[in-house]
């Protein structure tokens, strides 16, 4: 998993903290439910997001050379195939 | 046109570029993808995020509001900020790395090791969750 359990827990704080300080939201369930809720919700759209990266990762690890991962053209590349994949799904 | 000093880095020379195919990377439209190079998942993505976790939210009635775009608007920023933390480490552990430029290609030391050691000195400080 790309996005680790504790980065997600930190995710779904950032959300809960953050809906608590607008005026304009209203809080039907307590503070900690709509954590453990964001947090649910959130690790669902993580795990579709892990396909976008294995299809990019796919696409630079077919290149005719091997290109390194950690450099600047690998970061180059993966950010492109990325992109077409989230375009592909009309996000 | 100057190069960013970060393109000039050992790892990038490495890595076979040449400077005409690097003139064309900067001029097209994967620029943007050297500014945020390593964030988790992309901005668009993020955005989706946002507006999914607020939307499902509402609709599992945990929370209303009266205002739908501004609350996805602020999750987003949130949401942005703590995926962009791997990010500002980076940029960090590069300006360090540049000031080590000369020492590091006159010792022989790797730049993917040292990035990797001085990243995870600036993550413990930081108390940071990547």
């Amino acid at each position: 998993m790309r996005i680790s359990a504790e980065k997600v827990n930190k995710l779904a704080k950032a959300v809960a903290d953050t809906l608590k300080t607008l005026d304009s939201v209203e809080f039907i369930e307590d503070p900690n439910s709509i954590r453990a809720e964001a947090k649910r919700i959130l690790q669902d759209l993580v795990k579709a997001e892990e396909k976008i990266d294995a299809a990019a990762r796919l696409k630079i690890e077919s290149q005719k050379r091997i290109i390194t991962e950690g450099t600047q053209e690998w970061d180059i590349l993966y950010r492109k195939y990325y992109n077409e994949e989230v375009k592909k799904l009309g996000i | 046109m100057r190069l960013p000093s970060t393109l000039q880095f050992p790892s990038f020379a490495a890595s076979g570029l040449r400077s005409t195919k690097l003139l064309f990377l900067l001029n097209s439209n994967v620029y943007p993808a050297l500014l945020n190079p390593n964030m988790l998942v992309s901005k668009e993505y993020v955005g989706y995020l946002a507006r999914q976790v607020t939307k499902k939210l509402i609709d599992g009635e945990f929370i209303e509001t009266s205002d739908l775009n501004s609350t996805i608007e602020r999750v987003n920023a949130a949401l942005l900020e703590e995926m962009q933390l791997e990010d500002r480490i980076n940029d960090e552990v590069r300006l360090i790395l540049e000031a080590y430029q000369e020492e590091m290609r006159t010792t022989g030391a790797s730049y993917q090791e040292m990035f990797k050691k001085v990243k995870q000195q600036l993550v413990q400080k930081y108390k940071a969750v990547l």
